[in-house]
Parts: C-alpha cells; structure tokens; sequence
C-alpha cells in the first residue's frame, strides 16, 4: 500500500477534532501549530460537501497556535492558559484537549494539564491525537476511548444496567460524508424495535450526557468493521457491557431487515415487535422498490452491472452487500482507502468472503486517490461494460471520461452539497437507488430508439 | 479632472467632519479605553492560518514544478479543488491550465523516531517519476522541523542526481507567529535555487507578485507601454528564472511582495516601484506615475491618467448614487485593508470599521505622517475604530454587532460564516488582481451593489444560529482577553 | 552540537530581562555549550526612530529598516528571546534565521531551558 501520497483521502489523527464536533455542545481545544484546526476543517468540513462550521467548528475553534516558543520551553503553560479561558468564553458541556505535532514531540502532557483545569462544572480532558500518529480513522478511534476513559471514567460498583438501552458506534463525522443522515436512519430504525439509543454523535445524540450513560447500557452495537472496536472492548473491560460486532453496515432491505433481527435476537427482545416493525418498513420498500421495475425493465441493457467501489470500509462492505445481493450489481474492484491495520484488514476480507465468496480477492488496500483512479479507469477501460462507481471527487473526471455513474460517497467531495441524505438503512437503500439510476440520465435522455454501440468507452 | 478632485477633497472633508461632529468617534474613543491595556498578549485564541498555507500559495501554483510536502497527511490534505483553481485562475489569465503535481511524504511514528529523510527521499523519487518536473519544491513542516530532518543536505543530493532545482521551502507552521512568513520562505527558495542573473534587459517587462489572479495588469500596463511579468503562480520556473531580466518590480499586496521585491532591488538592480500598490484613483495615479519614472514613460503618463479618470467617471458617479448609505466593513490583513479603504473612498462608501490595525497605534495618539495607513486616511477619512490583530472570531463579532455592517469584504477564510451568522452579506476576496486600477474600482463598486441581494437568505441563517459564546463573554465590555 | 549556539537576551534600559522587543535598549549575547554558559558581550539596540519607514506609525516592531538592523546586529544568533512580541520582528529576523523567543523567569533558568532543549534535539 503506498505510502506516498498524491490525491488525499484522509487526514491525519488531528481531524479527529470533527469526531469531537460531532457530539452536540462539545468543545474541541486544539493545542498544535497556528494552521492545524484550519487544515482539518479544510478537508473535513468544505471538502465533505460543504459541511460548515456548525455550533462551534471552523475558525471560532480554540487553539494555542503553537510557537518556537512552545517547541523550545514547552507549551503546558499556555494551554493551561487557554483552557481557563476558553470556559470562560465558550459554552459547552465537554471539552477536548487535542494535542497536535508540535505537543507530541515535545511532550506536553494534555492529559495532565487537562485535568488539572477541569472545574466542577467543566470538564475538560486531554488526548493524544499528534498529526504522525495515523490518520483520522486512527484520531478517531482515539477520541472516542479517550473520552470513555477520561470523561466517562470508571464506575465505582456494577453500573445499573438500563434494559432495552444500547451505544451505537458506527460512521466517522465529516470523514464519512453522510454521518448525519446516517446515524439519524440507525437511530431510528433501533427505536423502531423498541430499543432506547445512545447515537453518540450528530443532531440526534443529547451529547455529553449520553455518553456518561455508556456504562448503562445492556449492549454495544459496533456498526463497522473495526474503527470503534477498541472502545466496545474497553467499555466491555470498564463496565462488563458485552458488544454485537457487525462488521457490514446496513443499506437496503435485505441487510438492514436482518440486521434488525440480529439485534433483537441478541437482546431477546419481543419478536413480534421487531417483526412488526420490519414488516412495516419492508412493505413500504418494496413499493418503491417495484415503482422503478419499468425503469429497471425497460432499460435493462444500459444499467450498470460493473462497479468500483473507492473508499474505506465502513461505507465500502455496507454498499458491497447491497449492490451484489440487491442490485445484481457485480463489484468489480473495491479500493480501501482507510488504510487499516493487519488485523482490521483480516475482519474486513472476513467480512468480504461473507457477503460473496472472491470479495477478498478483488480488494485492494491503497490510500493514495491517484492510484485509485487511474486504475479504475484503465479496468473499466478493458472491461468494456457499463460502470457504477462509487467515490470521490477524485474520480469525477475518470467517470466523466469513462460514461460511468459516479456515486459522492466518500471524501473528498467538492462537487454536491450534503445535508441530511443517507445510503444506510431503508431509507439509504432507496435513496442510493434514486442516485444510482438517475446518474444514467447524466448525457441525456436514454430513449429506445436506438441499440447502437454508441457507449464507446 | 478637477471636477473630480474638488468632489474627492469635499468628500474626505466632509467624513472626517462627521466622524468628529456627531460623537461617533468619541464613543469609538471610549470604547477603545476600555480595553485591557495592549500590552497584554492575548489569553484566548482561536485557530489561524500557518506558514505552510501560505508557502503553498505560492510553490503549489508553479508550472511545470511539483511540491514534496514533508510532512504527516494533515498538513497536505488537499482536494480537488486545489487543481479547480488553477483551472479557473488559467482561463481567467487567459493562458493554458496545467496540472497540480503534489505529493505527501506521509510523515508517520517510524519517521519521527528514526529520522524522515528516507521517506522524503522516495517522495522526491516519486515526484520525478510521476511527474517529470522542472523543479521540485520540498516544503518542510512542524514535525519534519522539530524532528530535525536535514532537507537541505537531501535537496542538495537530489539536485545534482535529478539534474533540476530542488528548492527546500522552511515554512513550519511554529517557526512565525505570523503565517505570511511563509511567503518569505517560498520566494526565499526561489531566489537561492531557481533565480539566476539577469543575461539580457527587458525593458518593458514589469515583475507584478501576485497570487492567482485575473490578467488585468496587460490592459493597465499596456497604456504605458509596458507588459506584466505575473509571479509566481501560473508562470514556469524558466520564467521565475528570469525575474531580474525586468525593468522594474511591484505588487498587488505589500504583506506578500515586500521582501522579494527588496532582494531584487538590493541584489539584483531590479528597481522596486515605490508607491503602494494601484487600488483607488489617487493610488493608481501615483503609482502610474512611479513606473513612468522608472521606466521612461513620464511624458505620456499624464494624458493616461487624465483619459483613464475620464473613462471610468460615468459610471463612477452612477455607482456612487447606487451604494450611497451602503456601510462596509473591511476585514483582511493590513495591505489589503489598506487597498480596500482607499477603493471605498472613491466609491463614496461608508466605512465603519476596519479590523487589522495595530495597537500602538491607537494608543499614540500623536498624528502619523506619510504610511500607507496614513494614506488611506487621507483618502478615506478617520475611520479607524478597532485596533484588533489575528481576525478572532470572538472579538469580531462584538466588533460586527457594534457596527452593524451592510456588507463586509474579507480576506481571510473562516470569516465570512461569522458575518454569515449575524445575517451580513461578505465579498470573500479570492483574487485581487481585478480590484487593481482604475476599473477595479467600478468592478468592486457592482460586486458590492449586487452582494447585499444575499441579504434574505443570510436573515434566515443569522434567525436559526446560536453562537458557542457564553452570555458571560457576550456582555463582557472587553474586547479580548 | 557541533559549535556553540548563540542566543541574545533583550533587556530594557533598567536591565531588567525579557522585556517586550519595542522596549528592547540592549541584549546580552550568550554561548551555550553542552556544560556550560557564557556570557559574551553586551550590543546596544538602537533607537528605532533613527530609522525612516512609511509602515508602522512608530512601532519599532513594524520598522523594517529597524528590524533589518537589529538583524545585522545579532548576525550569528541563533535566538533572540524577549518577554513578548507581536508577529513581524519574528518574521523579519527569521529572514536572517535568527528565531524570536518569548519567555519570562531568571536569565539561568531560561537559557538552561534551551541548553536543555538543544541537548534533547541533537
């Protein structure tokens, strides 16, 4: 896997600082050189379709601005500075020390200093998120143990175990470009089955205060292959909360109904509740499902039946299982971008081989845009076969070139704007197809009239 | 042209009049005194910019060059629309678009234990394979300087194996507390590795240091014979190259272009235009005047001036009833601010604030003489109300909801959102080639008339926000702490 | 290190260290070795306003000519550390790469400090 990049599809562990923006009303602090807050928001935020600032992102961030000064005498003293300050200034429930290069090779202990100024009303705790670390699936991963550490902490007895609750860990804020639509779609289908949700993150979460009820939950759900792991073992090893491992996220029918069913078996929750709710869900997805077959039928010779998937593995296996189980749609390539360990590598191959035997074969682990695209291009090229990708803006100009449909599902993304969409759950499932199908009409209109070879590729 | 002098001089009159008579500028006065005393270093700071990003402004735009940025991936994540501006910057210039070539060396654990220089070897490695470049710019980092890489010593083998100028930029975003450093090391690196001396004389070609911007300085130069030599972006290292071949340099922004053009004038005979760069009437004229001295085009500059005020006063008087009661806010670093004034004053419109002055300044309180601030005063009339460096957020936006802006024109991201939030429309200043000259007053006269439509839809943003500022610092007199 | 690094302290006219760099009226230079610190002389700075500049409106931070000068002065200086600055003398004098400090305390402890640094970043 390259090392060397030339087309970014991620940051360093400082981006992490949007994992924090995404939990409501918590405030990152940044303690790092002038432009690390700036870069972060850069990529995550205007280059994850336009997502903004919001509550307290963007240029309003707090941050040391590190100096030579700091390099030279240590920088202790003047995070300890600003952090007196900015609870003064900023009003939020948690704060967030996130130490960047200049406090990771010099030393400064944030943690320490973090705690030393917490107050009784304030908390405020400190993580180790340098720039060198790894990239922000590493920063993020970090915050959230972090934080289940620090701010959550240990419980003195058993923790009172609330039935029916459970912690979700799944998407990455900003990283993953549609986390809000996401983790409102996973929230409300487990309410849907009666259970009470911890989101943790985006609009839906009650922030701060959730997550210090981490310790009551019956159950940790870890809705990707391996970035919040680490914090259901930890969470196991603090407060004995057992987690479901699903390494696939949930879009469409077919994978979200028995998601759901896993869920509720795990729990033992009433069947015929989760059954009620599913049937429900289903009834009304097939309905919008069959009100496209006259598309589906009519122009089944111009869909697409080849697709590249580019992009990490917590949107890659979820879009996987549903394109080859409910779209026919034969992945071709799939590029892992998120640059995951040997271990996360071997769940995500695992996790391949159980969607379709071969799936593992036609991964490839490659963190450089550049590489990807060209490769996709010369494939589709040789294939010969209407394509269906689903990327970046990277790949804007090769689907451009190659008549492919080009999917904005993973960063960077700088030509739409995302709000609330989704591709997870039921309503991810269809929306996904809305975006799939009308990408044929992107030249025009397709009429029958003609049958020619006119898709030169 | 006297028509417009008497107008110009009855109208700087009458602002300061103002300012002093309708006790405006006594509460401004007062207002300042509450500050805390301008000794005190700020205790609060929210995230800026650093020397890297402005380094990159001026190595990732090269022709035909690549960038190795030596550095972990936060500080190169880049999109694609680093190459989109090229693409636009190239039409706009009316030359050919060329593509980015950037790579990160990725700067992991291993590297700041063991040492970088391996992997910036194989970076450069990859640069001259993918790319096939003219130059290579290497551009350090926090943590490659902190570790203590040796990029000069990797810059000087690579230079002789590779056979191109490889140009170490020093841009670590800790080394300045002010970003615009970067600018220094860039040009620094230029003029070490890639500029040579002069073997011929161009007589007519003028250096113009700008960032990418729109080819307005032909038609401006052309008037007087003269052709624009645009540095750095967009141009090829053989024409970097070649910068001392000019009969003179300038600018479009004194932050930016200060310390190249001084190296040029002190070392290599390349005479700097001394007047502050061409914005507003009475800028562009003493600037016009300064090249046709050094150039040799004194006897036909005064006949340019004379028909170019005539050409833009029609609609110069139109604009003017247009924006008349339009208040501004000008919100950038202190050239810049500096030009925008200046072009505000032609345009007869009200400036309520400017964010960029320094402090001793106000506290002096003795009068200033030839600056280029005072220049802008001249022409614009008294209008300094806050004295606030770094472009904080949390002091702006008391600044803002004082002065209560029409339209504020910023030059610095992150900023537009914060008048966004108090429902104010913004001209974010991408380029500012097209603000210079004559015309670049009527340019920046319809931008502002047509930016206030975004008014509606800015009310609604300003109706569903919440700060993240607590009451306490919101009714705090103070302006910063 | 290979040589002895040299690095200026700012005083005031009443010698007292670390004042901020508009008030600066000499430095002390010292040579800091591995084992030891010593003080090698002492430059008078200057006044600022012996320097014509159209920028800055009497702040000798933002007079480059001044600043210039102060550079050529400490020519050899690794560092130059004052009680507190604003941005542009640290630029200016970074042209020259001589890097501007800030720190308060006693002279020793302080120039300890970056002997232990520069011990640590060998």
């Amino acid at each position: 896997m390259s090392q060397i990049i030339q087309s970014a599809r991620f940051s360093c562990a400082l981006g992490a600082q949007q994992s924090i923006l995404g939990i409501p009303r918590v405030v990152p602090i940044i303690h790092a050189g002038p432009g690390c807050s700036a870069r972060q928001f850069q990529f995550l935020g205007g280059g994850a379709a336009y997502q903004g600032e919001g509550y307290c992102g963007g240029g309003q961030i707090p941050s040391t601005n590190s100096s030579q000064s700091e390099v030279v005498f240590g920088g202790e003293k003047k995070l300890a500075t600003l952090i007196d300050s900015t609870l003064d200034i900023m009003d939020g429930d948690l704060y967030v020390v996130l130490a960047g290069c200049t406090a990771g090779i010099v030393g400064d202990d944030v943690a320490q200093v973090a705690s030393d100024h917490s107050t009784k009303d304030k908390k405020v705790i400190g993580v180790d998120t340098a720039g060198f670390r790894g990239n922000n699936y590493k920063g993020h991963n970090l915050v959230v143990e972090g934080i289940i550490e620090q701010f959550v902490g240990d419980v003195d007895d058993e923790p009172e175990v609330e039935k029916g609750l459970v912690n979700v860990f799944s998407v990455i804020p900003y990283q993953n470009v549609n986390w809000r639509g996401d983790l409102e779609e996973i929230k409300r289908i487990l309410e849907g089955i009666g259970l009470k949700v911890n989101i943790l993150f985006g609009y839906g979460s009650r922030g701060a205060s959730e997550w210090k009820k981490i310790p009551n939950a019956e159950l940790n759900i870890v809705l990707s292959p391996w970035v919040g792991l680490g914090a259901a073992k930890l969470a196991q090893r603090k407060y004995e909360t057992p987690y479901l491992h699903e390494p696939v996220l949930p879009v469409g029918l077919k994978a979200t109904s028995a998601f759901l069913r896993r869920v509720g078996k795990e729990l033992s929750l009433d069947s015929d509740r989760v059954n009620a709710f599913i049937k429900k869900e289903e009834d009304r997805y097939k309905k919008y499902f069959v009100s496209i077959g006259d598309l589906f039928s009519d122009l089944a010779a111009y869909l697409p039946y080849d697709a590249y998937v580019s992009g990490d593995d917590i949107y890659g296996l979820g879009s996987i299982s549903f394109l080859e189980n409910e779209l026919g749609i034969n992945v071709v390539k799939f590029y892992d971008t998120s640059d995951p360990g040997k271990l996360s590598q071997k769940i995500v191959n695992e996790a391949l081989e159980n969607i379709k035997e071969g799936l593992s074969e036609k991964t490839v682990f490659e963190a450089d845009g550049a590489i990807i695209k060209n490769k996709i291009k010369d494939e589709i090229k040789e294939r010969h076969n209407k394509a269906l990708i689903l990327g970046s803006s990277w790949e804007k100009g090769i689907a451009a070139e190659t008549d492919s449909i080009l999917i904005y599902q993973n960063n960077p993304v700088v030509d739409t704007v995302v709000v609330n969409r989704t591709y997870v759950g039921y309503n991810g499932g269809l929306r996904l197809i809305e975006d799939i199908y009308s990408g044929l009409f992107n030249k025009g209109v397709i009429t029958n009239t003609t049958h020619g070879e006119d898709d030169k590729i | 042209m006297t028509q417009l002098n008497t107008e110009v001089e009855v109208r700087d009159r009458r602002l300061k009049s103002i300012l002093s008579f309708s006790g405006k500028a006594s509460e401004l006065q007062e207002f300042s005194r509450q500050l805390k005393a301008p000794d005190k270093a700020r205790t609060f700071t929210q995230c800026g910019d650093c020397a890297q990003m402005c380094a990159a402004t001026i190595c990732y735009h090269v022709r035909g060059a690549a960038v190795v940025v030596h550095a972990p991936m936060g500080c190169f994540a880049t999109t694609p629309s680093t190459q989109e501006a090229i693409n636009n910057s190239a039409k706009s210039r009316k030359v050919k678009p060329f593509n980015t070539q950037l790579i990160c060396s990725n700067i992991s654990e291993k590297e700041t234990i063991y040492g970088g220089l391996k992997k910036l070897r194989e970076a450069i490695d990859e640069a001259q394979n993918r790319f096939h470049p003219t130059a290579i710019f290497i551009q350090s980092s926090c943590a490659a300087g902190i570790v203590g890489d040796d990029i000069e010593s990797v810059a000087d083998e690579k230079q002789e194996e590779l056979g191109i100028p490889i140009v170490p930029v020093y841009c670590e975003g800790f080394k300045s507390k002010i970003w615009s450093s970067g600018f220094d090391a860039g040009y620094h690196g230029i003029l070490k590795r890639i500029v040579k001396k002069p073997e011929k004389k161009q007589e007519d070609l003028v250096n113009i240091f700008n960032f990418l911007g729109t080819d307005t300085f032909t038609p401006i130069l052309k008037k007087i014979g003269l052709r624009p030599n645009y540095l750095v972006p967009l141009a090829d290292v053989d024409t970097i190259s070649r910068m001392t071949e000019a009969a003179c340099s300038t600018h479009i922004c004194e932050t930016l272009g200060t310390y190249i053009t001084d190296v040029l004038e002190k070392e290599y005979g390349v005479p700097k235009v001394h007047a502050p760069a061409p914005y507003g009437i009475k800028w562009t004229d003493a600037w016009y005047r300064e090249l046709a001295k050094i150039t040799g085009k004194s006897d036909i500059v005064e006949n340019v001036i004379k028909s170019e005020h005539e050409r833009i006063q029609p609609e110069l008087e139109k604009l003017r009833e247009e924006l008349k009661g339009i208040k501004v806010y000008i919100y950038a670093g202190d050239s810049y601010a500096h030009n925008m004034g200046s072009i505000m004053a032609d345009l007869g419109v009200e400036i309520v604030g400017i964010t960029t002055l320094h402090h001793d300044m106000r506290t002096d309180g003795e009068t200033i003489d030839h600056s280029t601030l005072q220049e802008m005063i001249n022409v614009a009339g008294d209008i300094d109300k806050f004295t606030v460096c770094n472009k904080q957020p949390y002091e702006i936006i008391k600044v803002l909801k004082d002065t209560n802006p029409d339209v504020i024109i910023a030059r610095h991201m992150n900023m537009t959102i914060l008048a966004g939030k108090l429902g104010i429309p913004s001209l974010l200043e991408g380029e500012i080639n097209i603000s210079a000259g004559y015309d670049g007053i009527l340019i920046m006269g319809r931008r502002i008339r047509d930016i206030v439509k975004a008014k509606g839809l800015l009310s609604t943003l300003k109706e569903y926000n919440q700060f993240p500022y607590t009451q306490k610092w919101l009714e705090d007199e103070r302006l910063y702490i | 290190m290979a040589e002895a690094v040299k690095a200026a302290i700012a005083f005031d006219n009443f010698d007292k260290p670390f004042v901020r760099f508009g008030k600066m009226d000499h430095v002390r230079v010292y040579e800091i070795e591995p084992d030891e610190i010593i003080e090698k002389e002492l430059l008078d700075i200057p006044d600022a306003s012996l320097f014509k500049t159209t920028e800055g409106n009497g702040c000798p931070g933002k007079n480059e000519p001044f600043l210039n000068e102060v550079a050529a002065l400490l020519t050899g200086c690794k560092f130059l550390i004052v009680g507190e600055t604003g941005g542009q003398p640290g630029r200016v004098l970074l042209r020259y790469g001589i890097n501007v400090l800030e720190q308060q305390g006693e002279v020793a402890e302080v120039l300890g400090r970056l002997q232990a640094y520069l011990e640590k970043s060998k």
